[in-house]
């Protein structure tokens, strides 16, 4: 019985830190700029292909958790200067922007890598013993990389002078402009940002996925969802988020069917929205 | 100091806010641009910081031209801005929105100097406080701070008093008389509070229909005088 529920606690514990994963790169992109960014999922898949191009390459694995979001931030600077930067605060050109830009990059991916899965070999093999249960070892360190990654991402943005300066620019760039602080820089340097960790979370979650050219959508919704229902603009509101998502989901799904998870989840999503417009985490302001 | 040279914005399809302002304030000066409502006092401000990209004319700060300049770069050439309204960043601390004056500004060490303190003492009272919770004429304090610590050559400031208990308003003026007065800081401001002006300004200018009017040294200007009757009173 004690084998069973620890089990379970670290299978949910593990989906949230991998959704977790995924979303904080969402949480710079939306929940901080505002910005919808439905091209995030292929932000996240372009990472997860990086780590085929190390495969290809004969490169170890490693190589790619640097590769990812060096390129991805790239990526994320092309994308800012060419379509981002005309759309901040235009909702729906965002969503139609950002839509055209996955579906481009999607084709792309399928054109270089072809519309099959590629399986990557987990790079830490075998189960490892914890807690008096066996578990995989890679998702072991996932759930670590997460916890740490979480944490440098939250000292940057609240501990860091330039962290500072990029909430200051969220909050209100026309001051923030006028204390001296370049704004555009600013700008390009939070969706990069956003756009790595979108790309490093893709490296990181290869190895336990099916790597092919719609794994991106999968996470985009739930991704979307804990910080609608955690709050924007806060880390904690995606820890809450993400964490609530998940929980309801790997419970509901273990008890029910997967179906019955997504019908409890979205309904919850809905409920929550409705009683905290903010986010459970939210100021009303 | 700072030379405004015909000046003319507006908006794309109505009327000239600024139609040709032309004045000059020299190196520590305290000047009041007064007038009306809707004459375009606070808009010459918004040109001056870069926040009218649309502006023709010319605009000189030391012989450098600020005029089409990006904001952020006219106040890295010395030009500090407390906006109407206050435009302080709510959510952050008061020492976070102290922070913000200097982090920009190359040349400053990112730390909020002592006397930032010392002349407001309420600030330090209130440094790990939510800015956004402090009163009005706190958040006032804070926002003239927040530009007086990146060490502006000319400090401009729109309507300071407004939203302010009248008692605080003096007492925040004599402080701000005194300190930039020590520092050498010139001043350009804008005022609908007549005894605010009259206990701080040493020169005054007066618009009309988007230009500079006229002019006016302190002890010229009383209550019920001619200038006040012609240009202020409504």
């Amino acid at each position: 019985m004690g084998f069973v529920v620890t089990i379970g606690l670290l299978d949910s514990l593990n989906f949230t830190l991998a959704l977790l994963l995924v979303t904080l790169g969402l949480v710079v992109i939306y929940g901080l700029m505002n910005v919808i960014n439905m091209a995030h999922g292929e932000f996240f898949l372009l990472g997860a292909y990086c780590v085929v191009l190390m495969r290809n390459a004969g490169l170890s694995f490693w190589w790619a958790l640097l590769l990812a979001p060096v390129v991805l931030a790239l990526v994320g600077l092309a994308v800012e200067e060419l379509v981002i930067r005309h759309v901040y605060r235009r909702f729906i050109d965002s969503i139609l922007g950002t839509w055209g830009i996955s579906l481009a990059l999607k084709q792309v991916v399928i054109i270089v890598f072809g519309p099959t899965a590629q399986s990557i070999v987990s790079p830490i093999p075998g189960p490892v013993q914890i807690l008096g249960v066996t578990y995989p070892a890679y998702r072991l360190f996932i759930m670590g990389f997460t916890i740490l990654l979480a944490g440098a991402t939250f000292l940057f943005f609240y501990r860091t002078y330039i962290g500072l300066a990029i909430r200051g620019v969220i909050a209100n760039r026309a001051m923030a402009a006028s204390l001296g602080i370049n704004t555009r820089l600013f700008d390009r340097s939070t969706f990069a940002i956003g756009a790595a960790l979108a790309g490093l979370a893709g490296a990181v979650m290869a190895p336990i996925m099916s790597v092919d050219p719609q794994m991106g959508v999968g996470f985009l919704i739930p991704a979307f969802l804990s910080i609608l229902v955690g709050g924007t603009g806060t880390l904690l509101g995606a820890l809450v988020g993400t964490a609530a998502i998940s929980a309801t989901t790997t419970i509901v799904s273990d008890a029910w069917t997967q179906v019955a998870a997504q019908v409890v989840v979205f309904t919850m999503a809905i409920v929550v929205i409705r009683l905290f417009p903010q986010g459970i985490t939210g100021r009303r302001t | 100091m700072l030379t405004v040279d015909g000046v003319i914005a507006g908006y794309q399809h109505g009327s000239r806010v600024l139609d040709g302002v032309s004045f000059h304030v020299r190196r520590g000066e305290i000047v009041a641009l007064m007038g009306r409502n809707g004459m375009g006092k606070s808009t010459v401000l918004r040109a001056i910081t870069g926040h009218l990209p649309a502006a023709k004319g010319t605009i000189v700060l030391d012989g450098e031209e600020i005029l089409g300049r990006a904001s952020h770069e006219i106040a890295n050439l010395g030009v500090g801005y407390v906006p109407q309204g206050r435009e302080i960043f709510g959510d952050f601390t008061t020492e976070e929105n102290l922070l913000m004056g200097v982090i920009g500004k190359k040349g400053l060490p990112n730390k909020v100097p002592d006397w930032a303190y010392e002349i407001f003492p309420m600030l330090r009272e209130r440094r790990w406080q939510r800015a956004g919770t402090m009163s009005g004429g706190q958040q006032q304090q804070l926002a003239i701070m927040r530009a007086l610590v990146g060490e502006p050559k000319v400090l401009l400031l729109d309507e300071p008093s407004e939203g302010i208990q009248p008692s605080i308003v003096q007492e925040i003026a004599r402080t701000l008389r005194r300190t930039v007065l020590e520092k050498k800081v010139t001043v350009l401001l804008v005022e609908q509070n007549l005894e605010l002006v009259l206990g701080m300004a040493s020169r005054f200018l007066f618009m009309e229909n988007g230009r500079v009017v006229d002019e006016a040294p302190v002890h010229l200007v009383k209550p019920g005088s001619d200038f006040v009757q012609k240009y202020l009173s409504v």
